[in-house]
């Protein structure tokens, strides 16, 4: 995305804005729903100690993974839809 | 409170979620605990009976001698003990990825069962279930569960 900025017109700028605003926010929503997902499934909540402990530790490491492949997967067939429904579309 | 940076995170890393590492750890600290404990214990054996009256230097020497080879076999036992059980635990508790009061159970059998191998399959079994019920107890009074 190495557009430079100053040669598009003032509504092109618009929709790039707009278009990177969302994505942001689409992004963060990502993480923080990942983060609050794997904290209730992984966490132990009686909270005896304040570090992870390696059960927890490896937990973490595999929901956050199994999470980023499910993401992965159904954003690859939301996109494979949207390009199907556009083909029949035209 | 403050996010930890990542070099912090990866020294926890190395320290706490290494296997190889916890287990080395134990093994020292149990190597330590059993020469303490022989040098201890060796007080109490009784001398090898000698000529009558030897002199300080002489039984110290002798009771050096003695309390030296009993504490190499306990530092011996002790280290094997300690690597065992904290590997095995560190082992199982990653592949769970569950951080209960099972894990020391399980950790405590494999332990007592490797170190009572010499006395058959019921010798295993005894071990495996001293050791278990040993470990657990040991965990609750800990209050670590």
């Amino acid at each position: 995305m190495s557009v430079n900025v100053g040669k598009l017109s003032a509504e092109e700028k618009e929709k790039m804005y707009s278009a990177a605003t969302t994505e942001m926010e689409y992004r963060v929503e990502l993480f923080n729903k990942m983060v609050g997902s794997c904290y209730e499934k992984c966490i132990d909540k009686k909270f005896k100690d304040g570090d992870l402990n390696v059960g927890e530790n490896s937990c973490v490491d595999r929901c956050t993974s199994k999470y980023w492949q499910t993401v992965g997967i159904v954003g690859q067939m939301l996109g494979a839809a949207d390009q199907a429904a556009m083909q029949q579309g035209r | 409170v403050e996010l930890p940076t990542q070099e912090q995170m990866m020294m926890d890393d190395v320290m706490n979620n290494n296997c190889m590492v916890k287990m080395v750890l134990s093994c020292v600290m149990g190597g330590v605990l059993g020469a303490g404990m022989g040098i201890f214990f060796g007080a109490f054996e009784p001398m090898q009976p000698g000529e009558e009256k030897l002199g300080v230097m002489q039984t110290l020497r002798n009771y050096g001698r003695q309390s030296l080879s009993k504490s190499w076999s306990y530092a011996k036992g002790f280290a094997a003990f300690g690597a065992l059980y904290s590997g095995s635990e560190c082992v199982i508790e990653q592949t769970r990825a569950k951080h209960d009061i099972y894990n020391s159970a399980y950790a405590g059998c494999f332990t007592g069962g490797v170190m009572a191998r010499s006395g058959g399959k019921e010798g295993m079994a005894m071990g495996c279930a001293t050791m278990a019920a040993l470990s657990v107890c040991m965990d609750r009074f800990m209050d670590i569960h």
